[in-house]
């Protein structure tokens, strides 16, 4: 945590040092995050440069309550949220969810995953997105129940709703996979 | 199958890794981005005023001159386009641009006329002054240190470095800014007549800009061929507490009332001359201050400094809005509970509200005992509130930081609201207020340094009873007679440097000795966005006087919530002011 502050210090006084050491302790926990929250690890580098881009051009106004990696965490699931929603907007073709467990699978993967990630990810990336957030930021992120009800701007009871349906879904969806297997 | 707990376990452990390939592309790319960010200052990155003036609270006259000339340049915005509009934006760019900032003030009143000068840069962020009040003081708010030379205190030649921090600024609020300040107000709130002219003034072209509402005026002059501001004069009258209503109080202890006194008005006539260069004084002794003088420097240094850092910006953002419940009760020998003082603490903004009640179960004093008495010390917030009683109040303050007002009623028998209008007021961070129980701030470690003059900071081991906790020991020593002063601190790195444990012991007072006062916080919690704050503290305080050894103890429960829905009119002193009439 002190480290944290420290870095962040003398980040936002324009110290490349600070950054690398940020970034480098966090990109996994970033990436798996945005990866968990988007199912597509291309998009994910995305969003994980793109938060970081922000966090450059920002670094004067940054004002931390919490701790950095709560923060980074946040900056993700809100940069992955306006992604789906824009990919929402445009057009949709009838295997848009398949697009997205390809890239899960696909070969050109400039990241890499545990089995066991691999096949979570797959089954989270076909939950409603609400519900896939609230779970990952929960269990994964950490975050609290009225910490994600407030930066959904949803009440907590659906939070905890979608928490409960989604593991619900989740755990059928991975259970329905063994039984095929 | 997998159960729900395996499940959980399993997203806990997802896990996906950068590629070495990509983690060279991305944070190549972050670096070289951060590389240009720095070299070439973009707009984000240029001196915001506006977040200077409102983010300082030891806003400079330099930073509030800009201020003024960038609003009445928004004002001249109403007048029809002739060149003035773009000619005062321009200027207004370039001012906050320059390097340094030089500036000579004079200010008058009826009885008196004090010069002084200062000296203000930006980047780094830099503040000198001489002649005023304060003596000589140079600020590196880079650095976080002030020099100040009190050049009228014939016993003393040093040169004291003290910490700065944003809560306590140790340059308190100065006469020749704060009217600035309230100027300000006026300009934005109320529609002020613009006049505007074109003069020959020491043979150079200026353009004269006057602007006035209710008892301000300010006239500003622009170098036409230079373009740039180089004088402003102000006048301006506020209202002031007759001297000998204050010292009357002074003397009986006792709060005065507005209605006893008639107030006085004061006008003060101030001109400011400005010119800009590049270089300014690089050290106090550039502003004359002899070599000889000694050094005392209070400033805690490496780690330590680079914690307070951190502490102080938890402390200046107090928990943001919040409403704060403090259940404080006595701790008797046979270690029970006896309630003592209720007091709730809201900040919305600027505005912050205090109210005290007494809480104790004794039939000489209003109190709320009856009404909490079944479930203390753990009541909820709503109870306490819905617990509020007027006549069982100890201390109410409302700041309202936008009328700049304080308005206190204090003791039960006297019922009285001091009002004091017209003074420019900050939130109460170095009082009573969440801040200060949650935090320790290195201002603490200045306090009483004309009598301890040296002081010492040690980092402390990590031991058994203080396990992931940041310690550090702060002594102060008087050489004759000795005394000594050690506080010692432990802080949570994980729960936002929260304060765990305080220690001050002290050898010798005036009237007591040994005294050893520990703070212990048992207990934590967080707030609905994830603030830590102790929830149970236990104070105890030990020393010895002439009759014996003693031992007080308190217990503080507490409750912060930072969703709380402020009723409308809580902040409004006009309302605490009826209610108490």
């Amino acid at each position: 945590m002190l480290e944290d502050r420290l870095l962040l210090k003398k980040f936002k006084n324009g110290s490349t040092d600070a950054l690398r050491c940020i970034y480098e302790k966090y990109e996994t926990y970033l990436l798996t995050l945005a990866t968990a929250l988007l199912g597509d690890s291309h998009v994910a580098e995305d969003v994980l440069h793109d938060v970081f881009c922000k966090f450059i051009q920002s670094r004067d106004r940054i004002k931390l309550i919490g701790n950095l990696k709560g923060y980074l965490g946040t900056c993700i699931a809100n940069r992955a949220r306006d992604k789906i929603r824009s990919r929402n907007r445009g057009p949709v073709g009838l295997d848009a969810t398949e697009t997205i467990l390809s890239n899960v699978d696909g070969p050109d993967q400039s990241v890499i995953w545990s089995d066991e990630s691999r096949e979570v990810t797959q089954a989270l990336a076909q939950l409603p997105h609400e519900q896939r957030e609230t779970i990952i930021l929960h269990l994964r992120a950490e975050m609290k129940f009225r910490q994600i009800a407030d930066m959904q701007d949803v009440s907590i009871n659906t939070i905890k709703s979608r928490y409960r349906y989604g593991l619900d879904k989740l755990r059928s969806l991975l259970n329905r996979e063994v039984n095929k297997k | 199958m997998k159960s729900a707990e395996n499940l959980k376990k399993s997203i806990k452990r997802l896990h996906v890794a950068a590629k070495p390939e990509l983690h060279d592309r991305v944070l190549g790319g972050l670096l070289k981005r951060m590389e240009e960010s720095v070299n070439q200052p973009s707009a984000i990155t240029e001196p915001n005023i506006w977040r200077m003036i409102m983010k300082s609270n030891y806003t400079k006259i330099a930073a509030a001159i800009i201020l003024v000339a960038t609003i009445l340049g928004v004002y001249i915005f109403h007048i029809p386009p002739d060149g003035a509009k773009i000619a005062w934006a321009q200027m207004n760019r370039e001012l906050q641009n320059v390097k340094w900032m030089h500036t000579i003030s004079v200010i008058e009143t009826s009885t008196e006329k004090k010069t002084s000068q200062s000296w203000a840069c930006y980047d780094p962020h830099i503040f000198a002054a001489k002649g005023s009040h304060r003596g000589t003081q140079l600020i590196d708010y880079e650095n976080g240190q002030e020099y100040h030379y009190n050049a009228h205190d014939p016993y003393t030649n040093e040169i004291t470095i003290l910490p700065i921090t944003e809560i306590h600024p140790n340059s308190p609020e100065r006469l020749d800014t704060n009217p600035v300040k309230d100027i300000l107000e006026h300009f934005i709130d109320d529609e002020a007549a613009i006049t505007r002219e074109v003069k020959t003034i020491a043979n150079k072209e200026v353009e004269v800009i006057g602007a006035e509402v209710e008892r301000h005026q300010v006239t500003l002059y622009r170098d036409l061929e230079q373009n740039r501001l180089i004088r402003m004069d102000t006048t301006f009258s506020i209202e002031k507490r007759p001297l000998d209503s204050l010292l009357s109080k002074a003397r009986s202890k006792e709060s005065v009332s507005e209605d006893t006194q008639q107030p006085i008005i004061e006008t003060f006539t101030c001109t400011y001359n400005f010119d800009y260069t590049n270089n300014g004084p690089k050290d106090i002794y550039e502003l004359g201050v002899p070599e000889t003088a000694e050094i005392v420097n209070y400033c805690p240094e490496g780690q330590l400094s680079d914690i307070m850092a951190i502490v102080s910006e938890y402390v200046f953002r107090n928990y943001g809005d919040h409403i704060a419940i403090v259940l404080e009760s006595n701790i008797t020998d046979d270690d029970k509970l006896e309630p003592s003082t209720v007091t709730i603490m809201r900040q919305k903004g600027i505005d912050q509200r205090l109210d005290q009640y007494n809480a104790d179960n004794k039939d000489s004093f209003e109190s709320i005992y009856l009404t909490l008495k079944d479930d203390w010390p753990n009541l909820s917030i709503d109870q306490v509130i819905q617990s509020e009683r007027a006549e069982a109040r100890k201390y109410k303050q409302i700041t309202d930081n936008n009328r700049n007002a304080i308005y206190k009623v204090s003791g039960k028998s006297q019922d009285k609201v001091n009002v004091r209008p017209g003074m420019n007021v900050r939130p109460w961070h170095g009082g009573m207020c969440m801040a200060t129980i949650a935090w320790c701030d290195q201002y603490d470690f200045t306090l009483n340094r004309h009598t301890f003059k040296v002081i010492e900071y040690e980092m402390l081991p990590s031991d058994a009873q203080h396990e992931n906790l940041i310690g550090f020991r702060v002594s102060k020593t008087q050489p004759s007679p000795l005394r000594t002063e050690i506080y010692e601190y432990w802080l949570d790195p994980s729960k936002d440097y929260i304060l765990m444990e305080c220690v001050k012991y002290r050898n010798h007072a005036n009237y007591y000795w040994d005294s050893k006062k520990r703070t212990i916080t048992l207990d934590t919690n967080q707030t609905a966005d994830g603030q830590w704050y102790p929830s149970h503290i236990v104070y105890t305080w030990e020393y010895t006087d002439k009759n014996g050894a003693h031992r007080e103890r308190t217990d503080k429960r507490i409750i912060v919530d930072t969703t709380y829905a402020f009723p409308e009119s809580i902040f409004d002193v006009d309302d605490l002011r009826k209610t108490f009439k």
